[in-house]
């Protein structure tokens, strides 16, 4: 059974979120990929729920597979995340590709949203729309 | 005049000699440091097998990767005691992929996400 969906993880709050989705809905349709939107806020029902990116923040995380740019600037950051982690704080909008390949699930998330740089959000979304369309054609190959 | 002659013409053979140990020297210095780099093996990462990593808690795990099986099966070192022969380096995981928007909004980001695909696909065989 092939799978393939596209969500963004929101606050209600954040501003850039209720600028992307509106694009990203829009890509989804042109694709036809399901697509859905996943409150996440500290407000929300779903509070306690985990997101797909904060993991990332943790500094166990960071030890066994951050990058060396990253393992360079952990001891200064360490106290920030720590705090991340005790205030259970969260980043947002994150969008998350997911696909199954006949073996396992894969993702792709996707961290932050900025409407400023015109040039740059457009090759973003350029970049988006044809990463969807060759995972579509790989996922529904078979 | 003559001495001025012999002068230049001596001083003329030192520089060229001089000149070729300096070439033969750097010559055989890059030799060693190019036969140096063709000699460095390439690591590959382990795909199957036993991994030694830490979980959330912070205590020491076993992880057992199956090769054809999938298998994921966690062995909490509770105690220490455990004799496994493991990888010190953590699984492979490769399934999720962080970016930043900086990262997805640049021009190869395409290109980037081809060739983790490829190196993925050369890695499953």
């Amino acid at each position: 059974m092939p799978f393939l969906e596209v969500f963004v993880e929101e606050d209600a709050e954040c501003p850039r979120c209720g600028k992307l989705i509106p694009k990203l809905r829009k890509i989804c349709n042109d694709l036809n990929v399901p697509f859905y939107v996943r409150l996440l806020s500290t407000k929300s029902v779903a509070a306690y729920a985990s997101d797909s990116v904060s993991r990332t923040f943790d500094p166990e995380w960071i030890k066994q597979f951050g990058l060396p740019e990253h393992k360079m600037k952990l001891k200064e950051l360490t106290p920030i995340l720590e705090m991340f982690k005790k205030y259970n704080l969260k980043s947002f909008p994150n969008l998350v590709i997911r696909w199954h390949d006949g073996r396992r699930m894969k993702e792709i998330v996707i961290r932050g949203y900025d409407e400023s740089n015109e040039k740059a959000n457009k090759q973003f979304l350029a970049n988006l729309y044809l990463l969807l369309k060759v995972v579509k054609e790989v996922v529904y190959r078979r | 005049m003559v001495y001025s002659v012999m002068y230049y013409a001596t001083e003329a053979i030192v520089r060229a000699i001089v000149g070729l140990i300096l070439k033969i020297h750097e010559h055989l210095r890059k030799g060693a440091i190019v036969r140096a780099k063709e000699k460095k093996p390439t690591e590959t990462p382990p795909g199957f097998g036993f991994f030694k990593t830490t979980n959330e808690a912070g205590a020491t795990e076993y992880v057992w990767r199956g090769r054809s099986t999938l298998l994921n099966i966690q062995i909490p070192d509770l105690l220490g005691g455990l004799d496994i022969k493991a990888y010190e380096r953590p699984p492979v995981e490769g399934t999720r992929l962080y970016f930043s928007y900086i990262e997805a909004a640049s021009k190869d980001w395409f290109k980037e996400i081809e060739w983790l695909a490829k190196q993925a696909e050369k890695r499953t065989g």
